[in-house]
């Protein structure tokens, strides 16, 4: 199977090269027939991929472990779903994908769309140039098919991370990179463009859909990965300014603003040298983007391997911005613009604006990504050195100076991407309310005006609303929760206002114009308001696309306000306060599953809100007394420990002893022999054994020695409990059974039990897992989602010790950004469907001949 | 005309935007130092983020009460060392005597107390007589504790 | 076994297909280098 792997790699080479070769042929040597050839061998390179794929795909569904690929990223323990999915795990499937996806949408392109003339030649053929890149990669330092050579491969496969089995992990990268390689087709086209020197079928209404399609895509890939971040990796937030995130969201940042100006653009050329730049910037920015995100040329928290690609990148790299450089120039006077924007109040200045913000974005993004690399050259320290320090000396500040590199984290990039949010929504709001190319009436001024207005006043309310909702969440003063003095509280409130502002405005904007035109045309709202939105539907898909971007902007920036996390390490039994809420330890448990191979440690935290108490009659136990207790999750037995038969029974229903069952039960000498409920936990996990010995010995102890006594075993993990009073002895046996919903059993000031339970709380697990294949434990969050704020814990445990290190974290309005997410899914299903199944847009040459593509 | 003006103060607001960017990079990020030149600057770095790399000393690694605040040494090949400590669980492949980057503020009394631990794991696989650069397959792990976001 | 099968006859008919397609181009490159 491998073997016919690398073959039909090779193939697709050849075929690529052939599409290549044949389809700058046939536009220079003008043989448009011959575009029919590259059609061909670029749809035979298709076959030929996919034939590859799913050999690849066989190697890794069968445990083909003499495939190096294979052996790295799988192992034999892993679900078939994530087998699959393994296809894009590691660099060289990553390398795959790229050329699946590719000739995948080129299969499309090539055998719908292409029609027989230069403009066409050209495109196949530089599209393949991408192509043919990849193959080379792959078949000279980075094969997916290759195989061990001086030995068959081992029993067993390294497996990956199991943070990244997870369903938003895995459908992650194919979005990212359908959308890096989507760019490929505009790329090829604007460059087609150029050499033919046609205005030939405005070709940038048709590219301008793959335009779309990538930039979603690309969106969807980056809001995913978001939204893992937050679920799997503990640590409550969803962007980390890592490299390998930054180096996807360049490509992104500059999409954005290309889409921006074909969009304002139609077609009419007000930015055609803009346009056409950006589209080989975007084109070049995803070359980089996957280059960084695989050499491995700044540390990441995402690691992979060392890459031998670097230099072919490197060198295409170079070969890309050339190529474009030389296309710009030569095509600078054919794509003289041919209209000029009229009016400074339009539309398109707005848009210009915010093209402008976007790329100064990207500039940011890609510095503060490559300052560790520019910082080792001595140059570029001492120009951060005498700028650094005369800036200092103008504010009066010390400055240290650089002497090796330097890196800079999330602080800074949060600091300066807030301003720019802000400055993004603003533009965000006003820019569709505008008109295209004229100023203004006065009457739709006024409108604006009125829209903007009021849009403005809900807005602060709302957000003002906001913060007194959070300052009451964490039981604080508003002064405390949110200091405007505080740059991060300060740009955080600013991006709520302007993001409301956005959300608002589109509804204002739809609401106040439809009650003109309901006035004007005397017919009701909703039929005023339908025949607006037909009438201008940039104007309002417009208006909705940005509020996607406002609640996603809320979600990422606002969240920062009122934020509460803390970490602490606890016993069983004690609490911890964050944010009005009693987060209760009553322990842990283990257990083992067969079906992931993993062992876990689960802490039980107990959640209530602080103000709320215990209803003591939800304990039923007859018999004793049970008091309230002021504040958490927790009820008072008083004189408790004078009643060692209820603590034996609330004590075996506890968590302490979920792990353990009884094996033997000898009621004459009033004796219970406890073992492991999951063997298989203990076998991962052999430290907590200890953990379940000291702690019934110190139950033991409490309990006082006339009553219990707790024997560990010598030879297997066998604990004996004896009991000195059947009474004793037969409540625990009794509260064996289903729990009473008595979480942990304590001593209180000597005399009394004090005991955890649930009330009208919630249980949040987070567990640490020890998976039999991966030698560091993963974390797994729990997360209590609400309406505007989740409650968040991760836990990291120590083995042996009862004790729980734990990270609470309140997240107010994260759940903006799953919503954000849905909804911009969503958003393809309102672009899609205009126009991209196209009717062929039909044109002529500037020879005069009548040619559609 | 208005096309014009408009292309010019496009691209003066960009070069302003890009000083101005640079600007606030400088000396805002984590400083990468040699234990040297930490011991030696220690007034002036007072508060500063740095990285520091260096080998964890073995014998070091002290453990209060047994919960998660963690103190080592850090060494350096000239024999120079720093007292480094951590609050949180220490990454799997933290182990005396392996490599550390430790990422975090100088405090007043010279020792870092560190946010970020950054080790790196020697690499799982090494198919036999091949070495680790030209195997190209198989993959070093990072595993980093705390996140950058951690402070 | 079946599905195995079956999944190889798939491989071979994609690269089946890919082979027809590349040998049609070729034959168009070579017919129209004929004609010139």
């Amino acid at each position: 199977m491998n073997i016919l792997g690398q073959v039909f790699l090779v193939l697709a080479l050849i075929g690529s090269g052939f599409g290549l070769v044949i389809g700058l042929f046939s536009a220079i040597a003008n043989r448009p027939r011959l575009v029919r050839a590259s059609v061909l061998a670029t749809r035979a390179v298709f076959f030929f991929v996919a034939a590859a794929g799913m050999a690849l795909l066989y190697s890794l569904v069968t445990h083909d472990y003499s495939n190096q690929y294979v052996a790295g990223y799988t192992n034999n323990s892993m679900p078939l779903f994530y087998l699959i999915t393994s296809y894009w795990g590691g660099e060289k499937g990553a390398l795959m994908t790229w050329v699946t996806v590719l000739y995948a949408l080129l299969y499309f392109l090539a055998g719908r769309k292409a029609r027989e003339n230069a403009f066409w030649g050209y495109t196949l053929g530089i599209a393949n140039i991408t192509g043919l890149f990849f193959f080379v990669i792959m078949l000279t330092v980075s094969n997916p098919f290759e195989i061990f050579v001086t030995f068959p491969g081992p029993a067993d496969g390294a497996g990956i991370n199991p943070l990244l089995m997870n369903p938003f992990m895995v459908i992650h990268p194919p979005f990212q990179l359908a959308g890096f390689v989507a760019y490929t087709i505009p790329f090829a086209m604007a460059a087609a463009a150029i050499l033919t020197k046609e205005r030939f079928g405005h070709w940038e209404q048709f590219g301008r859909r793959w335009m779309i399609f990538a930039w979603w895509s690309l969106s969807m890939g980056l809001l995913l990965g978001c939204l893992w971040s937050y679920m799997e990796l503990g640590w409550g937030g969803f962007w980390g300014w890592d490299p390998v995130e930054n180096a996807a969201l360049l490509p992104w940042l500059i999409g954005t603003a290309l889409l921006h100006l074909v969009f304002v653009d139609r077609g009419r050329g007000v930015f055609r040298r803009f346009s056409y730049f950006l589209v080989f910037l975007t084109y070049g920015m995803t070359i980089f983007a996957t280059f960084l995100t695989r050499s491995q040329l700044i540390d990441s928290l995402h690691s992979f391997s060392m890459s031998l690609m670097t230099p072919y990148f490197l060198y295409f790299m170079l070969f890309v911005a050339i190529f474009s450089l030389i296309l710009m120039v030569a095509g600078w006077r054919f794509l003289k613009p041919r209209h000029h924007i009229s009016s400074l109040l339009s539309r398109e200045t707005f848009v210009l604006a915010g093209v402008l913000v976007f790329l100064l974005l990207g500039f940011v993004v890609l510095w503060g990504t490559m300052l560790p690399k520019l910082t080792q050259s001595p140059s570029i320290r001492g120009m951060m050195n005498s700028l650094g320090s005369s800036w200092a000396n103008v504010i009066g500040k010390p400055y240290f100076p650089l002497t090796s590199a330097m890196h800079v984290g999330p602080k800074w990039f949060n600091r300066i991407a807030a301003p720019f949010a802000f400055l993004i929504l603003i533009l965000a709001a006003i820019g569709p309310a505008l008109r295209m190319g004229f100023k203004p009436v006065k009457s739709t001024i006024r409108r604006a005006a009125w829209s903007a207005g009021l849009a403005l006043v809900f807005a602060v309310a709302i957000s003002i609303a906001t913060i007194f909702f959070i300052a009451s969440l964490s039981g604080q003063s508003i002064s405390v929760v949110f200091k405007m003095a505080d740059a991060k509280q300060f740009w955080g409130f600013g991006v709520l206002i302007a993001g409301l502002w956005v959300l608002n405005f589109a509804i204002a904007d739809l609401v106040i114009t439809s009650l003109y035109i309901k006035k004007n045309m005397k017919i009701s709202f909703f039929m005023a308001m339908k025949r607006l939105i037909r009438g201008n539907t940039r104007r309002y898909s417009a208006h909705f696309a940005h509020s996607i971007i406002a609640i996603l902007a809320i979600g990422f920036f606002a969240g920062s306000i009122g934020a509460a996390r803390n970490k602490i390490v606890l016993e069983p039994g004690r609490f911890v306060e964050v944010a009005n809420n009693i987060f209760g330890f009553a322990g842990l448990s283990s257990r083992f599953s067969a079906s992931e191979s993993f062992a876990t440690l689960t802490s039980h935290i107990v959640v209530m809100p602080k103000n709320r108490t215990v209803d003591p009659s939800t304990l039923n136990i007859p018999n004793i007394k049970v008091q309230q207790v002021d504040e958490g999750p927790y009820l008072l037995i008083p004189d408790g420990r004078t009643k060692p038969a209820i603590w034996a029974r609330l004590y075996a229903g506890s968590v302490a002893m979920q792990d353990l069952k009884p094996e033997n039960i000898d009621r004459a000498r009033h004796r219970v022999i406890l073992t492991a409920k999951d063997p298989k936990a203990l076998e991962v996990i052999p430290d907590i054994y200890r953990r379940w010995v000291r702690g019934l010995q110190a139950w033991a102890g409490d309990m006082g020695r006339h009553e219990l006594t707790v024997q560990p075993g010598t030879t297997r993990p066998i604990i004996t409990l004896t009991f000195q009073h059947s009474d004793v002895f037969n409540a625990f046996l009794s509260g064996l059974k289903p729990p009473e919903n008595v979480f942990w059993v304590g001593v209180w000031k000597d005399r009394d039990l004090i005991i955890m339970v649930k009330g009208p709380g919630k249980v949040l697990t987070p567990e640490m897992r020890y998976y039999t294949f991966f030698d560091q434990p993963t974390s797994e969050v729990s997360i209590d989602l609400g309406l505007l704020y989740n409650v968040y814990v991760a836990s990291s445990g120590a083995k042996g010790a009862d004790l729980a290190g734990l990270t609470i974290l309140v997240t107010p309005l994260a759940n903006f950004i799953f919503l954000g997410n849905f909804l911009l899914l969503l958003l393809i299903l309102l672009y899609w469907p205009h126009k991209i199944i196209s009717e062929p847009v039909h044109g002529k040459t500037l020879k005069g001949e009548e040619v559609t593509a | 005309m208005k096309k014009r003006l408009i292309s010019i103060f496009g691209v003066f607001a960009l070069v302003i935007g890009v000083i101005v960017v640079i600007l606030s990079s400088t000396g805002s990020g984590a400083y990468s130092l040699k234990i040297k030149e930490v011991n030696a600057n220690k007034a002036e770095l007072l508060g500063k983020e740095l990285r520091v790399s260096g080998k964890v000393v073995k014998g070091s690694l002290r453990n209060k009460g047994g919960g998660f605040d963690h103190e080592f040494l850090l060494a350096d090949d000239h024999g120079l060392d720093l007292v480094c400590r951590y609050h949180g669980a220490l990454p799997d492949p933290f182990k005396e005597g392996r490599n550390v980057i430790v990422q975090g503020m100088l405090q007043k009394d010279g020792s870092m107390q560190a946010s970020q631990l950054i080790v790196k794991c020697p690499s799982k696989y090494v198919e036999k007589g091949k070495d680790e650069a030209s195997n190209g397959q198989y993959y070093d792990k990072k595993y980093e504790s705390g996140h950058p976001k951690d402070k | 076994m079946i599905f195995t099968f079956l999944y190889s006859v798939g491989i071979v008919a994609l690269g089946v297909t890919g082979l027809y397609e590349l040998m049609t181009a070729i034959a168009m490159l070579v017919e129209d280098g004929e004609h010139e």
